[in-house]
């Protein structure tokens, strides 16, 4: 297995990385490795009270968390709840904290967790509380596209497309719901997909099969 | 399967919208603030309480937890059944005889003492309960239709000289 080494100016060859690297590693991939190795690093200074470097982790977090939740939800009161019990949660639960999984998948299993029990006892009580869409979205062309060429009604606009959207997602299951949100909302790769929610890959991608099937039903009309 | 790739493509692009959902403005500087505030404010839970709140993010935990509760209750269920069985066996084998003797109730020696084949039976006391062979009730028969009432009782034997 090959190593990264680095020369210094006095010719004593210093170790740069201790994780072993294969060659068609992608850059993806030895990205995620150094954010998890930065991680981990700020774990530990948690871990010994330094709430500066828990406050570097709730805020490299923070969007992604919520957005995960909020998509779930369609809610952003809920989000906002679930986001911050989240990041409590895994502030006292620090110390259990073993590093086998990256803090990254940690994280977000709390958060899927803590949103699949929140919908289960919200079931049947859905009140959608969206959020603005942002006005770059108007230039999205893929956005403008869909928006003036391929629905039915031309006149239709985004805030409306956007309820449509979260109405059809709520449709879904939850555990559906969370793999379509993580994959073509989030773009968590399936693997990163499997170890946050404890299945295997084949789960995975037959549930984002299922679930995009179960979209596409919905909004037949939006994707002619 | 490519039209239906092609859709999945229109799918991806029109869940793509959602990506510009965002919160407020500012709602992401001032979300750090907030949670700090409440983990100040909020008591550290117990450590049953963790505990039990750990079972949503391990649910292995949760299984064995659950399944140790089970063999606990499992065993203490078989553990109590056994000792109350061995109970009655040892109170039953430790009642002394002479004790047994003192306290039953001597039956008449006009029904127990038989003297016609050459043997003499000894004036049997019989425990209350713990019968074997059948005896005649020594209670008087209230009237000639009323069946004889037997019931069980342990006889001891000794032989006459």
């Amino acid at each position: 297995m090959p190593w990264v080494f680095k020369k210094s100016t006095s010719m004593k060859t210093e170790l740069l990385e201790t994780i072993p690297l294969s060659a068609p590693e992608t850059d993806k991939k030895l990205e995620s490795k150094i954010r998890a190795g930065e991680d981990l690093l700020l774990v530990n200074r948690a871990k010994e009270d330094d709430s500066a470097a828990y406050d570097d982790l709730i805020r490299r977090y923070q969007e992604r968390i919520y957005a995960t939740v909020y998509h779930m939800t369609s809610n952003h009161e809920d989000a906002n709840d679930i986001t911050q019990e989240t990041f409590i949660k895994a502030y006292r639960a620090l110390k259990s904290f073993k590093g086998d999984s990256s803090f990254y998948t940690w994280i977000y299993r709390i958060a899927v967790n803590r949103t699949i029990n929140f919908l289960k006892t919200r079931k049947n009580r859905v009140h959608m509380s969206l959020n603005d869409v942002d006005f770059n979205a108007e230039n999205d062309p893929d956005l403008v596209a869909l928006v003036s060429d391929k629905t039915p009604r031309r006149d239709l606009n985004l805030a409306e497309l956007q309820e449509k959207l979260n109405e059809a997602m709520q449709k879904l299951s939850e555990d559906h719901r969370m793999v379509v949100t993580l994959h073509d909302v989030q773009g968590l790769s399936h693997d990163e997909i499997a170890k946050i929610i404890g299945c295997n890959v084949g789960t995975v991608r037959s549930r984002l099969f299922y679930a995009r099937q179960q979209l596409q039903g919905t909004l037949s009309d939006y994707l002619k | 399967m490519n039209s239906e790739q092609e859709n999945f493509e229109a799918l991806r692009k029109l869940l793509a919208l959602k990506k510009y959902e965002n919160p407020p403005p500012g709602y992401f500087a001032n979300l750090p603030g907030q949670i700090w505030k409440k983990i100040k404010r909020e008591p550290a839970p117990s450590f049953w309480s963790q505990f039990i709140g750990n079972w949503g993010l391990h649910p292995a935990v949760a299984y064995s937890f659950g399944l140790l509760a089970c063999g606990v209750l499992f065993f203490g269920i078989v553990a109590t059944l056994k000792t109350e069985s061995t109970q009655s066996i040892q109170s039953a084998q430790s009642i002394p005889r002479a004790v047994l003797t003192e306290t039953a109730p001597v039956i008449p020696a006009k029904l127990a003492t038989l003297d016609g084949v050459g043997m003499t039976l000894a004036p049997y006391r019989s425990p209350q309960f713990a019968s074997t062979n059948p005896v005649m009730s020594s209670d008087p028969r209230s009237s000639l239709f009323s069946g004889l009432k037997l019931r069980t009782e342990q006889v001891e034997y000794s032989p006459g000289r």
